[in-house]
């Protein structure tokens, strides 16, 4: 697995992140999981490593998506990488296009569903093998 | 006919004329002569006379030719007629004239004192006569005005009557703006009683202090504008004061009447206390209902959101689970990955109960956006139809599909999840209602505008007064101990098709099922062969019947 592979979750929800890290890693995406979009927007300035795709919940404490997308967009390095909004808003078909997202995934999502749509942004390399190799989820945990 | 009575003198001597004249003057009449029966002719036809003195030898015209012509006439055929003639023509006279309607005789030279005499009787017959004739006129007049006075009077009763019986409360105004009168209503709404307001000063007494509580001079004032007969308006929003000191809110117009009369303007006005009262309290009511509607929204979008979050780890673990359980088939034991299902299933149905609670506000305040996008309609039955697999397994269901031959597509512009949602929800009442002959039949069929799909059971059916009501929000076919759910499946249903301008209808015998019929318009078309099928309708040609594996 290489890092390219990498997703950024902006979700405040404990059980959500933990989950989303540990079904990803299986599908050979490794995860960062942050709270809020001032932790995201922090994560994405220390440099490495960059995301292919940001997971973005709506509603988020100290910076929520409007502000997190303001600032991201703001500023060249970031705004190309593509925002998927990962909310259980019953509005949030009408917020992703007022936030410029590339997709969305409501929440629960279908498993399948929330893979097909990060495989537009972060192709899977061809599975070497099934299943996924164990230490793969490991090293994704931290 | 003149008052004064007349004579005509007619001689062809001026001699005779003058001493007519003179012999006639103190019979207090007046004297008209005439030289000439032609000159007698032109009197006679301007005026009336109490008799003319016809001298009978005359050149031209004579006497009694002129009498013959006057006699022709209406306006003098009555007028007494004395002949004048020479004495000695007295015996060969006589008899002509009285042929010709001669009323007497006088003879030449006059003896004063019988000419007077005669000329006196005719005179007094005529004022006698001109008397009665007034007096019958006058009597004609004063009846005539009797009549037109009880005319009047029962026009004004009836406009008393209207005027006591209205609601309205009706004032008038004199030039100076002075009350004229007041209808009960304006003495009721006013408080005031008429004697209080005839005579008085109409703005003074009842619009001294406008609706603002500040004292009203009358500049600028609508109210005082038509009491004094300056303009007609409409007035809405103003307050009259009332005898007690309180404030009445009206509405009303002012009339103003041509000018010169001496009521110059009238005031129709009403009481709107109990107008602004409801308009108020509707006001009110609309306002809790809004923020009743708002904050069920609010709370019914919170809810979701708060439902859904929790459903999120939980679906993602049981599907993770089990596409660990499809890998690693042989470690997981079978009733695990039946437990599984059995979890992704609910979770499922918990999903889509929320939605339906969402639907409720959505819909009913008509915030269902649709998000249209072009599909096939039969890979959508297909996808539903697979999705319901193990329900219908586990129910031991039977589907058949007629959709058209293989590869056949009946595409459309429509919003994909909410028809998902309509074939979902027919397909669980299907199943819910099935009854014994567990047969669910499916069908797609395209019309030239139109698309419909028809989900037909062989279960309970629905009585004819039953299939209106089951389109209903919150009703079900049978009572909620039998079968559970909100009650919003059909409702949904319909409101969706609806939305997209389609319908929806039952046909339905009790005891032998039911075929749901949903028609929808195709807002675009692309499939390029779409037509030239319509115009072969083949359905068993191009049935495909697909039992359901």
């Amino acid at each position: 697995m290489t890092t390219t592979r990498t997703i950024l979750l902006v979700e405040d929800d404990r059980d959500i992140c933990e989950i989303v890290e540990q079904v990803l890693a299986e599908e050979g995406y490794e995860t960062v999981a942050v709270s809020n979009g001032a932790e995201g927007l922090a994560h994405l300035r220390a440099g490495t490593p960059r995301p292919f795709v940001i997971m973005l919940d709506l509603m988020l404490p100290v910076m929520d998506a409007w502000q997190f997308r303001a600032e991201q967009t703001r500023d060249p390095a970031l705004a190309d990488i593509p925002v998927v909004i990962f909310s259980a808003n019953p509005k949030l078909g009408k917020y992703a296009d007022a936030l410029g997202a590339a997709a969305v995934i409501r929440k629960p999502p279908d498993l399948d569903e929330l893979l097909s749509v990060l495989d537009r942004f972060a192709p899977r390399e061809p599975a070497p093998e099934a299943p996924p190799a164990e230490s793969e989820r490991d090293t994704s945990d931290a | 006919m003149s008052d004064e009575a007349a004579i005509l003198v007619v001689d062809d001597e001026p001699k005779n004329l003058y001493t007519a004249e003179a012999v006639l003057a103190g019979l207090g009449g007046t004297i008209v002569t005439a030289l000439s029966g032609r000159e007698a002719l032109r009197h006679v036809l301007r005026r009336d006379f109490a008799a003319i003195l016809l001298d009978v030898q005359m050149p031209e015209l004579d006497g009694f030719q002129t009498a013959a012509v006057i006699r022709e006439r209406d306006r003098c055929r009555h007028v007494p007629i004395i002949f004048v003639t020479a004495i000695s023509k007295a015996a060969e006279h006589v008899r002509l004239g009285y042929s010709l309607g001669a009323v007497d005789y006088v003879f030449k030279p006059f003896e004063a004192e019988i000419l007077r005499s005669k000329v006196n009787v005719f005179m007094e017959l005529y004022r006698n006569r001109e008397s009665v004739r007034r007096q019958a006129e006058q009597l004609r007049a004063h009846e005539e005005r009797r009549l037109a006075a009880e005319v009047l009077d029962g026009v004004r009763r009836q406009n008393e009557l209207v005027l006591n019986a209205v609601g309205e409360g009706i004032c008038g105004f004199d030039g100076d703006g002075r009350v004229m009168f007041a209808n009960p209503a304006a003495c009721r709404i006013t408080g005031f009683r008429r004697d209080d307001l005839v005579s008085q000063p109409g703005h003074a007494l009842l619009h001294h202090t406008r609706a603002d509580g500040q004292h009203c001079t009358g500049e600028g004032c609508d109210l005082y504008a038509i009491m004094r007969g300056r303009a007609a308006l409409t007035v809405d929003g103003e307050v009259l004061c009332r005898k007690d000191g309180t404030a009445v809110p009206i509405e009303g117009t002012g009339t103003l009447l041509d000018r010169g009369q001496e009521l110059a303007s009238v005031f129709v006005f009403r009481d709107v206390a109990d107008r602004l009262q409801i308009e108020r309290e509707r006001g009110r009511l609309v306002r809790e209902l809004e923020e009743a509607i708002s904050a069920r929204d609010d709370f019914l979008s919170i809810a979701s959101h708060e439902l859904r979050t929790p459903l999120t780890p939980i679906r993602l673990s049981v599907q993770s689970l089990k596409r660990k359980g499809r890998t690693l088939a042989a470690v997981l034991p079978k009733s695990l990955s039946t437990q599984l299902e059995t979890m992704d299933r609910q979770v499922g149905r918990l999903d889509t109960l929320i939605n339906e609670l969402l639907d409720v506000s959505r819909i009913t305040v008509g915030r269902m956006d649709l998000e249209l996008s072009e599909f096939d309609v039969t890979t959508l039955v297909r996808d539903v139809v697979g999705r319901f697999q193990q329900e219908l397994d586990w129910g031991r269901h039977t589907v058949t599909l007629e959709l058209g031959g293989p590869g056949t597509q009946v595409s459309g512009r429509w919003d994909r999840l909410r028809l998902d949602q309509v074939l979902s929800n027919l397909l669980s009442n299907a199943m819910k209602y099935g009854g014994d002959r567990k047969l669910i039949e499916i069908s797609v069929e395209e019309g030239p505008a139109t698309v419909s799909i028809r989900v037909r059971d062989h279960g309970l059916g629905i009585s004819a007064e039953d299939q209106e009501r089951i389109f209903e929000r919150f009703e079900r076919l049978i009572s909620v101990r039998h079968f559970g759910g909100f009650g919003l499946g059909l409702w949904i249903v319909r409101q969706v098709v609806e939305a997209h301008g389609g319908r929806v209808r039952v046909e339905s015998t009790l005891g032998e099922g039911s075929t749901f019929t949903v028609e929808l318009p195709r807002l675009t078309v692309t499939a390029p062969d779409a037509l030239a099928r319509d115009s072969t309708p083949v359905p068993e040609a191009r049935a495909l019947r697909m039992t359901n594996r």
